[in-house]
């Protein structure tokens, strides 16, 4: 064996056993990494009142109102199986809206409402002007994509289990 | 004397391509920006702001694409010695280190009106922050040894170990959730991107696909020439010193 | 002249627009000139090496080196980039 091959060889295994230590590693943060909680995540494990927690999923359409005259605003995140109810006072980025992807930053108080102390919207991967989204509308090929409900939701099984059942890894330390 | 046949023939090449590719990229840029500024909708949620993704992803997949440069080269470069891979390896990192900060920058100006947040520590804004630490890392290491050989031996480690971070990159939007959207254009199902804002998209991509090969090459000439001029110089001290001895 | 002002205000967003171009501009501008830079520093610092040594060759094979005055010039800077070679 040459030098150059040995010296390839040893390349080559010394990154596999690096990816696989990489991917060991990944695999157990893996529930850690999570960025947000669905609302059936958490009304099945809900967490302690006055733990701050990440909340994501959709607007439900025609939930959002406003509770006084204070700025208070009411509106419902669901991932279309469990809903969780959001009130919040303050500033709201450009594309919240109905219907739209959110991920909402709070916690449960005592009398099991959530209270959000920060809202951010989330988008989804399509990009296309106006008219043709109304021409998708009113001819009805237009699709919902589930990626603003998260991963874990829809589509992705795998990423979705670890998931469960681990509401306190959603804490913002 | 075959070491020196190859930068020699590298040399010649990259003076036949330059002005060509320099055309290219200026041309490239003129069109996309044309079309990314002027003769594109605005989006139906994100209005206005689209047009940032005329800048953060082009400058995103760049980023990329030079550390896979950088990790190819190293990988020739330790295993065959080859002297160009060196040479791509140091040139390619300070660029790939800006199109990181581009990224960065014009993802955070994009991500203030549209996500309601300059920063969050989701999984793939961390491991493109990595991203461009290890291009710091890969500079600065090059340069910290006397021997310039063992310092682009050490860097040359350090991207290969690096490499890690790009199927991260690529894939933290599938593997976990995160506030940033999964890919639109790279996705099963083909793009999910209207045409009349993926032409601009490709096209700046383009630009910034050339600008990237011309300044490769670029820095990489530069290096060439100062090598072969501090091979010179040593040659003349030895002989120098060799004539006045004796 | 309303068509500018529009084109500029993009859409209430030219504080997040603008700057992202700007700082790619930057940051590309930037890149290009230190990379020409670099071509021409390298050719000219090379041309006038090898401009040099050509003069030394042409003259007298064994000339003392102080007679000579361009080989003293050219060999100032070498010493001071020879360090690079100690360690290699």
């Amino acid at each position: 064996m040459t030098r150059k091959t040995r010296r390839l060889y040893l390349i080559v295994v010394s990154l596999l056993l690096l990816g696989a230590a990489a991917g060991l590693v990944l695999n157990a943060l893996s529930d850690k990494i999570v960025f947000f909680f669905s609302p059936t995540e958490m009304v099945t494990k809900p967490p302690s009142a006055g733990k701050v927690v990440r909340l994501g999923g959709l607007v439900e359409s025609g939930s959002l109102h406003k509770l006084d005259n204070a700025g208070t605003i009411s509106f419902t995140v669901t991932d279309l199986k469990q809903s969780v109810n959001v009130n919040y006072r303050g500033i709201l980025p450009d594309l919240f809206r109905e219907g739209q992807g959110v991920v909402v930053q709070g916690s449960f108080n005592n009398t099991g409402q959530f209270v959000a102390i920060d809202v951010l919207a989330k988008h989804d991967e399509k990009y296309m002007p106006p008219e043709v989204a109304k021409a998708l509308k009113a001819s009805g090929r237009w699709e919902e994509t589930a990626s603003q409900i998260g991963n874990g939701q829809v589509g992705n099984g795998q990423a979705g289990n670890n998931q469960v059942g681990n509401n306190q890894n959603g804490s913002i330390q | 004397m075959h070491r020196f046949a190859n930068p020699g023939r590298f040399l010649r090449l990259a003076d036949r391509l330059q002005p060509w590719l320099v055309t290219a990229t200026m041309i490239a840029f003129a069109a996309g920006l044309y079309y990314a500024l002027f003769h594109s909708p605005a989006d139906y949620q994100q209005g206005e702001t689209v047009r940032i993704m005329y800048i953060h992803v082009p400058a995103a997949w760049m980023a990329l694409f030079a550390y896979c440069t950088i990790a190819l080269a190293s990988a020739c470069a330790l295993i065959w010695r080859h002297p160009l891979a060196d040479v791509a390896a140091e040139a390619a990192s300070p660029l790939g280190a800006g199109f990181t900060l581009i990224a960065l920058v014009s993802g955070s100006l994009w991500g203030k009106p549209m996500w309601g947040t300059f920063w969050v520590w989701d999984a793939r804004l961390t491991s493109f922050l990595l991203l461009f630490f290890l291009y710091l890392g890969h500079i600065a290491l090059g340069q910290a040894f006397d021997d310039r050989q063992r310092g682009r031996r050490a860097a040359a480690i350090l991207a290969l170990v690096g490499a890690i971070n790009v199927p991260i990159i690529k894939f933290s939007v599938d593997w976990w959730n995160t506030l940033h959207q999964p890919a639109s254009i790279m996705r099963m199902g083909g793009p999910a991107i209207d045409p009349s804002m993926l032409v601009p998209l490709l096209l700046m991509a383009v630009a910034f696909q050339l600008f990237f090969f011309a300044a490769l090459i670029a820095r990489m000439k530069a290096e060439l020439l100062s090598a072969r001029l501090r091979t010179a110089m040593f040659n003349r001290l030895r002989a120098g010193t060799a004539g006045s001895a004796g | 002249m309303e068509g500018v002002s529009t084109f500029l205000a993009m859409g209430g967003y030219a504080a997040y627009v603008w700057p992202a171009y700007g700082v790619a501009a930057i940051i590309l501008i930037a890149f290009a000139i230190d990379s020409w830079r670099r071509v021409r520093v390298a050719a000219a610092d090379l041309r006038r090496m090898e401009a040099s040594n050509t003069a030394t060759k042409s003259g007298p094979a064994m000339r003392s080196r102080s007679a000579a005055p361009k080989p003293t010039q050219a060999a100032t800077p070498a010493t001071g980039s020879s360090d690079e070679f100690a360690g290699s």
